[in-house]
């Protein structure tokens, strides 16, 4: 695995274990399912912030501070 | 068979990368092995790099009364991110939450529910829920999520599940998919003869030839024998069906073990239904029994 494939697939949260099992994939290969992880997190972390402010908005008001305590922590 | 069930990785895949199958690009083209790899590694790297805030959500549930807790999942965490929250949950917190969730909110929840994460929610979950939520996947033809679930179910929700499915066609279509041969061969076990000769018929009727008989590749010699007298039992058009479609999409290698299998009374009915067919047919089946190192007699059974 080159090291920029290995490098954008880091960055994606993909373990060392994980690597290994991506090691039979060509660097095409290998660095699309990067590009693909890398446009997943980035889709997942901003469905998690507007879950996470909605709830905050729509939380009865003795829960919205131990929640946003909860959030921030 | 192998193109079936690559394209079946490749949706297993698009939807942990919330994508679609078609945007895969390079990791289209590749085996169905590779593809199954790199779905359980995209599974961890986007259960692992937001695992912190999936276990945040499932507090704040926690922390509001379940009727809440059920419309704020709905409303904000939606279906995809639940199945991942779900995860960071305890099975006694996810089952009070699930029973005030509506049925098709939670069967969306399970395209993106990690059956080997999640395998102690599923477990706990009442075998009447699971059928209801079985019964919208059936509805909406997710008979690939479905088989994925057949392995985190205990045998005896699998066979109520297994009961609850109308449609014969659908038990192939959920069978062919179903990965552990072990789990297919219990499930099968728990079906009569009568049913598994109507999924025969709908093979005929809708098809379905090759994941009938790829379903059972790989399964005991005694579940094999079984589907094979089964389909010698069936009419003449059905018998006839199956040989058509082994010639049209090269499965002579699973019919010639289907009649290594079966019992002399059923090779004899398959060989009267041969004297009048193709004789292509007769001739591909010899051929491929031959390759599986059947005897000269049972090749000779089927000349006559």
């Amino acid at each position: 695995m080159n090291e920029t494939t290995r490098n954008a697939l880091m960055a994606a949260s993909v373990s060392e274990p994980d690597l290994d099992r991506l090691a039979g994939l060509d660097a095409d290969t290998q660095q699309t399912l990067a590009s693909l992880l890398q446009a997943a997190q980035a889709q997942q972390a901003r469905q998690l912030q507007q879950a996470m402010e909605g709830m905050l908005d729509a939380m009865p008001r003795l829960l919205r501070g131990p929640v946003k305590k909860l959030f921030e922590r | 068979m192998s193109t079936l069930l690559q394209q079946a990785e490749r949706i297993k895949l698009a939807r942990v990368l919330g994508c679609d199958a078609s945007d895969l690009g390079a990791l289209a083209a590749c085996e169905e092995s590779e593809l199954r790899a790199a779905r359980a590694v995209a599974s961890n790297a986007l259960f692992g790099r937001h695992r912190g805030l999936f276990a945040k959500l499932a507090s704040a549930t926690r922390l509001l009364p379940t009727g809440l807790s059920a419309q704020f999942t709905q409303k904000f965490i939606g279906p995809t991110l639940s199945g991942r929250v779900a995860s960071e949950m305890e099975p006694k917190q996810a089952l009070a939450l699930a029973d005030k969730l509506p049925v098709p909110f939670l069967a969306s929840v399970c395209l993106s529910l990690d059956p080997g994460r999640s395998g102690p929610i599923i477990r706990a979950m009442p075998a009447a829920r699971v059928v209801d939520v079985a019964k919208e996947l059936q509805r909406n033809g997710e008979h690939i999520v479905m088989a994925q679930f057949a392995d985190a179910l205990s045998d005896a929700v699998v066979a109520a599940v297994m009961d609850a499915i109308d449609a014969p066609s659908d038990l192939l279509r959920i069978g062919f998919y179903i990965e552990s041969k072990t789990r297919l061969e219990t499930i099968i076990a728990g079906m009569d003869d009568e049913r598994l000769g109507q999924a025969l018929v709908a093979a005929q009727a809708e098809s379905l030839w090759p994941q009938a008989l790829a379903m059972v590749d790989g399964t005991s010699d005694t579940l094999r024998g079984r589907m094979a007298n089964l389909i010698a039992a069936q009419s003449e058009d059905v018998i006839r069906g199956a040989f058509s479609a082994a010639q049209q999409q090269a499965l002579w290698p699973m019919m010639a073990d289907a009649v290594m299998l079966m019992s002399p009374d059923s090779r004899q009915r398959i060989a009267s239904v041969l004297e009048d067919a193709d004789a292509e047919w007769k001739e591909a089946l010899q051929s491929a029994l031959s390759d599986q190192g059947a005897s000269d007699e049972l090749i000779a059974e089927l000349a006559a």
